[in-house]
């Protein structure tokens, strides 16, 4: 089922930026050299054709002067008369013709068959006296063409013009009727100008379509090919060469923007996907090292009997590495539960005195046994309601990881401060600061990744999710998640939670 | 009592089943919804535990098939943790709800709470061994001597003396006295069940508050 030709073409057309480009340009430059030329030509053969019928004019006005002169006697003066004319003007040839177009005379080279005179003969009455371009502009107008044309069969081209002299009463001659004027001017010289012209044009013509065609293909492969390269590159990147970027040397300007913005997102997918694959072997090896457990315990208990003790001890030590195992997996659901864009969450406005009362009361007795005082501080310049707009089970999650970290770092002696700061417009900073030894600065930036422990070798304590889950959770409501930590300072984490939108308040 | 359990999955029936059975429940389990709607409509049940993901159908149309022509308490068991689903479960007139995975202990308690709930108000003094609680004085005391807790203590206390001889989880003693219903990773319930037995249990030889290794803790007279 092939298409046709010419359909093809228009469907590739169609499809291809560049030969667009290049066709429209072809088309533009080709329609101006044609126009140009074609409006030159046409008024050069203008120029020539009211030149000769100009000539023509004055030459039958002179002829009537010299017949009127000879008081008509055309017999006699006829030859002479036409022969002066063709002498004066060689390319001129005149020829005196009755009423039935028989000749009377004709100067020498006069060639033209009586057949191929115009039909209609101009009338002496009807020509200006004095030849100017208006007035045989004026003339055409009146009567319409003036002359003909006429193809000897030896090439050359004769202009031919047909006037009818009527003989005045006084003379003998009137008898005999009108006498019908013929001129024949040769165009050739002039002709080769027009058809010359004629022959440019279409050299011209050529010429600039080809020349147009290759300079639009050219931009147009300049505009195309960024795209392509973009194309290539995107060919070429795979989860094993995210590295891969695009070269913006010798781009355009405006594609340099996309360009850019592409490279970016690159940038974006190899961060995200370097911390994706780094996850993914830190997820595992924290799966493993309770399944090892749990795997050489059972293998270890099975391997010889054992009293019910025993027994009783391996299954209990196994339930701690299982709910070790089930709290990673719940903590990995809600994040990846988080990605899911916007999942549902169910904000209201939540008083911060209540909400920071209960995460306190619920860390009261582990901050005593380990010490550290726990306090919790309202702010605000919109003191007359100290509230969040927030999912309350989430923030609550949020608040106690952040405590719970705190609490885990604050030495003997210290305090752990909650502070709730809301500001006007519904928006809300909570920070949880300790003191303590500050984190290090090529740390900070990754503490929110998951499964990220400062510490590397520490196992244990937390399941290395719980910061991540506090960013997953700011995300969620559209705020975000900050740590500020330097030597002598308090470590502190600030949760900024935005107020309602405007559909939500 | 009698429970049914609805649940495609042989080995969470079988070992539902077993546990079940050793708190002195008689068990029946069909491993798939139309069976299950069947013997709940045929069979006189105290409770129906029902797994929402069945094969046949699902445990909605059988909630919706039981709650047509019984009013025996519903529990249901879902695998996805999506809260249109506990909504649609509870919406449909089920009594309560666990995400799976979730603790035997954990569903032993809830089912012993919904069952409770039907038996009248509880008693308003509780004894066991030399213990006593009253709940309408707000008074606790051991061998006669008053014991002063802090208000905090006091619901700790309260949640384990509603059930005694109840293994109870820490994610349960979390939700019951502060109100928090997800895991924070921490050890706060440890640290609070310290503080109670060391006014509770440390002066006096007989102990009341037991860890279950594994489990959490269970509230009886051992010496």
């Amino acid at each position: 089922m092939s298409l046709s030709m010419p359909r093809r073409w228009l469907a590739a057309l169609r499809g291809s930026m560049s030969a667009q480009i290049s066709v429209a340009i072809t088309l533009v430059s080709v329609l101006l050299v044609a126009s140009s030329n074609w409006l030159v030509l046409r008024m050069t053969t203008q120029e020539l054709r009211q030149g000769s019928e100009m000539v023509m004019l004055a030459n039958i006005a002179f002829l009537h002067e010299d017949l009127t002169a000879s008081g008509f006697e055309i017999e006699s003066v006829a030859h002479a008369l036409a022969n002066r004319i063709e002498a004066q003007l060689g390319s001129l040839h005149v020829a005196l013709l009755d009423e039935q177009r028989r000749v009377i005379a004709a100067s020498d080279y006069f060639q033209v068959p009586i057949s191929a005179l115009p039909r209609e003969a101009l009338r002496i009455g009807d020509l200006p006296t004095g030849v100017t371009h208006e007035k045989v502009q004026a003339l055409q107008r009146r009567l319409g063409p003036l002359t003909t044309m006429w193809k000897a069969p030896d090439g050359r081209v004769f202009r031919l013009m047909l006037c009818r002299v009527t003989v005045p009463e006084q003379f003998p001659a009137a008898t005999q009727g009108p006498v019908l004027v013929a001129l024949a001017f040769e165009l050739s010289h002039a002709r080769d100008v027009v058809v010359h012209g004629w022959k440019v044009l279409i050299v011209a013509l050529v010429l600039s379509a080809a020349a147009a065609a290759v300079i639009g293909v050219s931009i147009a492969n300049r505009i195309v090919i960024v795209a392509r390269r973009l194309g290539t590159a995107a060919s070429r990147i795979s989860g094993h060469a995210l590295h891969e970027r695009l070269r913006l040397d010798r781009t355009p300007t405006e594609l340099l923007e996309s360009g850019e913005a592409f490279n970016r997102m690159l940038d974006r997918l190899e961060a995200a996907f370097k911390r994706l694959s780094e996850f993914s072997s830190d997820l595992a090896h924290d799966l493993r090292t309770p399944i090892n457990n749990l795997l050489g315990e059972a293998q270890v208990t099975l391997s010889r009997p054992r009293s019910a003790e025993e027994y009783r001890a391996a299954l209990e030590s196994a339930v701690e590495d299982y709910e070790r195992i089930s709290r990673l997996i719940e903590n990995m659901l809600f994040l990846a539960r988080a990605e899911d864009a916007q999942a549902s969450i169910h904000r209201e406005w939540i008083d911060l005195r209540t909400a920071s009362e209960r995460v306190r009361d619920y860390f009261e007795g582990l901050a005593d046994e380990r010490g550290v005082s726990l306090g919790c501080e309202l702010r605000g310049d919109d003191a007359a309601h100290h509230r969040v707009w927030a999912d309350k089970t989430l923030l609550l999650r949020a608040v106690s990881n952040l405590i719970s970290n705190a609490l885990r770092y604050a030495p003997r002696g210290t305090s752990v401060l909650l502070c709730a700061t809301s500001h006007e417009g519904g928006a809300c900073t909570l920070e949880v600061s300790n003191e303590g030894p500050a984190i290090a600065p090529k740390d900070q930036p990754r503490l929110f990744d998951r499964l990220f422990r400062v510490d590397a070798s520490r196992e244990g304590s937390g399941s290395g999710l719980g910061l991540a889950i506090v960013k997953s959770i700011m995300d969620l409501h559209g705020g975000d998640a900050a740590v500020r930590s330097h030597p002598g300072e308090r470590t502190a984490f600030s949760l900024r939670f935005p107020g309602p939108g405007p559909a939500e308040a | 009592m009698r429970i049914l359990i609805v649940e495609d999955e042989p080995k969470t029936a079988a070992y539902i089943r077993k546990g079940l059975t050793e708190h002195a429940f008689v068990v029946d389990v069909a491993g798939n919804g139309l069976d299950g709607l069947h013997l709940a409509t045929s069979t006189p049940y105290d409770l129906i535990v029902l797994d929402v993901m069945l094969p046949g159908a699902d445990g909605w149309s059988v909630l919706r098939g039981i709650r047509r022509e019984l009013e025996t308490p519903v529990f249901f068991l879902s695998a996805r943790d999506e809260v249109q689903d506990r909504v649609k479960g509870l919406q449909l007139g089920a009594d309560d709800y666990l995400i799976k995975p979730f603790a035997f202990s954990e569903l032993l308690a809830r089912i012993q709470s919904i069952l409770r709930r039907g038996s009248g108000r509880p008693a308003s003094v509780v004894r066991i061994a030399d213990f006593e609680m009253d709940f309408t004085r707000r008074r606790v005391s051991r061998a006669g001597r008053r014991i002063d807790l802090s208000a905090r203590e006091y619901t700790l206390l309260d949640y384990f003396a509603r059930h005694i001889g109840q293994a109870v989880s820490r994610t349960l003693i979390a939700e019951h006295v502060w109100d928090m219903n997800f895991d924070s990773d921490t050890n706060v319930v440890d640290v609070a069940v310290r503080r109670l037995r060391a006014k509770l249990d440390d002066p006096f030889s007989t102990k009341l508050i037991h860890t279950i290794r594994g489990v959490g803790y269970i509230f009886e007279a051992r010496d």
